[in-house]
């Protein structure tokens, strides 16, 4: 009769993780060379030969831990540790991130579930560089926003992390609180806030980089924030979604800041840069009806960008200049179909290259400005307006008002005046009062030289004062009108030389 | 046949506190529908062999001095074209354009802030505008 083979055997049911198995431990030499034989329970061969968090030797052998902590800690510099499960921790503790050592999340999701204050991870105040990927990391079951607590991430030293997953929190997400104010970066990643933050639930501080990444918020909430900058950070490469009307802004940059590459998709402003800082090949949306897509202040610039909303509010803006001292704005495109393309509300602002579209001003001046080699398009109002004490410099510019004047000039003070030089200022509006250039009071000194002013009935004018308006007109072709000028009063006295040169007085 | 550099800047603006907006040297430039503002120095410096053109651009000196030209072509040359401009200096002294018995073809410019237009500068353009501004040179 031939001996019966193991795989003849009627296979067991009903194995349960108490059940015994031999044994041979070859590292136990004490009952033969070859090894020493021992009963063991089923459940004690599978927590040595599996476990939730791993770490494969150079012959690819795992070693198993039943905490990512723990793993993290037994881990070497340059080793990875491996995520093999979904899992929950429910107590308040942090994982310590090590330098050095990667994580793994081979697609699952590591969740903090805990109604204390605690992050989920951390740097632990030492620098560390590692790489978080290919998982989800969720931090909930708290409802406190407070600054530096309840995020996925948090770092407060000038770490570098590739956060090559996706981060998810009730609130917060991202922290980085720099002591030594040194750069952190963070690259990559989904962040995403269910209900947003108050203090915002992205918050870089100063010389941060954060870049190649999508941020959004789920939720619409009363007190949704987005990301906040300290100084000298910089956001590059990053697409945000902000949903929710709330207070913040979607980014909202201090000082010495720049944004790069962004597209930011909101229902506030978009983004808000606050002193010697840029937007630069920026998209900007903001579907509120009472936002600016772009404020601008203290000296900063938007550079290539384009800022499209749809606010109603005639104080707004798509990109708006406000605060203190002047800002710039170059090659850059503003959209707003129900209120003002550009509005410059301080002194010393320049417009340069760019494209200007409003519903009501193409560009509102409340304050004196220059614009240079810019289209402007108003649909309402006009197409440039220099409103209140403020007055203009308009240089190598194409200026249209659909159903107003082109330019008005409502200035009140004598000491600011307009000058428009070799542009074409054309009012649309088949209307007598559809002229291309006004002037509301009897301020003199304004300059009009080298233009081509149209309009489109012939009862309106190229240029219409208010009785006594001083103006130096000269060099400048007129059409569309029966009569070109009225109400204003001539400055020049000299006339043109044989090939038209003229010096104005 | 030596090869000619010819640098093109058109739709550009320049704003400027320590120098002159454009500090020509070695080569040809044409400007073309430019805003050029120096506060310390002439708008526009030309001090080489190099052509001049400059078309439908406004140029202008901050520079409080009857140094603050708008235009300085420090050249015994001919051949530069300055057309459809509007040339503002600071200073009632300075000029709009400043030559060395320079030889530029002028016309439909708008000068403002100074006493003297021109000094230094000889009129190319032998023919006189039609009784609606055209002209040809």
């Amino acid at each position: 009769m031939p001996s019966q083979r193991l795989t003849d055997i009627t296979s067991s049911t009903g194995i349960t993780s108490n059940d015994l198995i031999h044994i041979v431990i070859t590292a136990d030499t004490s009952q033969n060379p070859a090894g020493s034989s021992y009963k063991a329970r089923i459940s004690q061969v599978q927590a040595g030969l599996s476990g939730r968090f791993g770490i494969a030797n150079s012959n690819g052998v795992y070693t198993f831990y039943p905490k990512i902590q723990t793993a993290i800690t037994a881990a070497s510099a340059g080793q990875t540790v491996e995520v093999f499960t979904d899992y929950e921790e429910t107590n308040a503790i942090s994982i310590i991130l090590k330098d050095n050592v990667d994580i793994n999340f081979n697609g699952h999701t590591y969740t903090l579930n805990n109604s204390g204050t605690d992050n989920a991870f951390i740097d632990n105040s030492v620098v560390v560089e590692c790489k978080l990927y290919n998982g989800t990391i969720i931090r909930k079951g708290s409802t406190s926003e407070a600054i530096n607590t309840n995020n996925c991430l948090y770092l407060s030293e000038a770490s570098t992390i590739i956060t090559d997953c996706t981060l998810i929190g009730d609130k917060n997400v991202l922290t980085t609180n720099n002591r030594s104010a040194t750069d952190v970066t963070i690259i990559g990643g989904n962040h995403i806030s269910i209900s947003g933050s108050t203090n915002g639930f992205i918050r870089l501080s100063s010389d941060s980089v954060f870049r190649n990444a999508y941020v959004e918020c789920i939720n619409s909430a009363a007190t949704v924030g987005t990301i906040i900058t300290s100084s000298n950070s910089r956001i590059t490469n990053c697409i945000i979604n902000s949903v929710g009307s709330g207070i913040p802004n979607t980014i909202s940059a201090t000082s010495d800041s720049q944004i790069i590459k962004c597209i930011v998709n909101s229902e506030s402003t978009g983004i808000i840069i606050l002193s010697n800082s840029n937007v630069i090949n920026s998209y900007v949306t903001s579907n509120s009806t009472s936002s600016n897509g772009i404020i601008v202040r203290n000296n900063s610039q938007v550079i290539n960008s384009t800022s499209i909303i749809q606010s109603t509010n005639a104080s707004t803006a798509a990109i708006k200049i406000d605060t203190t001292t002047g800002s710039t704005i170059i090659g850059s495109t503003a959209y707003a179909p129900n209120t003002n393309g550009i509005r410059n509300d301080i002194s010393g602002s320049y417009i340069y290259n760019s494209n200007s579209y409003g519903g009501d001003h193409g560009i509102l001046f409340a304050n004196s400005g220059t614009v240079e080699n810019t289209s402007v398009i108003s649909l309402t109002l006009n197409g440039i307006n220099s409103a209140g004490s403020a007055g203009g410099k308009i240089k190598n510019c194409n200026v249209e008002a659909i159903s107003n004047s082109s330019i008005l000039s409502s200035a009140g003070l004598s000491q600011y005046v307009i000058q428009v030089n070799n542009s074409v200022v054309k009012s649309s509006w088949n209307n007598s009062g559809g002229h291309s250039i006004r002037f509301a009071s009897n301020t003199s000194g304004h300059t009009i030289s080298s233009c081509h002013l149209i309009t489109s009935n012939s009862a309106a004018n190229a240029i219409l004062g208010n009785g006594t308006s001083g103006v130096n007109y000269v060099n400048n072709n007129y059409q569309g009108m029966t009569a070109a000028t009225a109400s204003i009063v001539q400055l020049t006295t000299n006339v043109q030389d044989t090939r038209n040169n003229i010096l104005i007085n | 046949m030596g090869a000619v550099l010819i640098f093109l800047i058109e739709r550009t603006n320049v704003f400027v506190s320590r120098a002159g907006a454009l500090s020509q040297m070695y080569c040809s430039i044409k400007v073309n529908n430019c805003s050029f503002v120096s506060k310390s120095s002439q708008g526009i410096a030309v001090s080489s062999t190099g052509v001049l053109t400059v078309s439908n651009s406004v140029v202008e000196s901050q520079l409080d001095t009857n140094a603050g030209h708008s235009i300085d072509i420090n050249a015994s040359t001919s051949g530069h074209t300055i057309v459809n401009n509007h040339l503002i200096t600071f200073n009632s002294g300075a000029n709009a354009i400043n030559g060395a018995s320079t030889g530029v073809a002028y016309s439909n410019n708008v000068y403002e802030g100074m006493t003297t237009s021109l000094v230094g500068v000889t009129q190319s353009i032998t023919t006189t505008s039609d009784t609606r501004g055209n002209i040809y040179f």
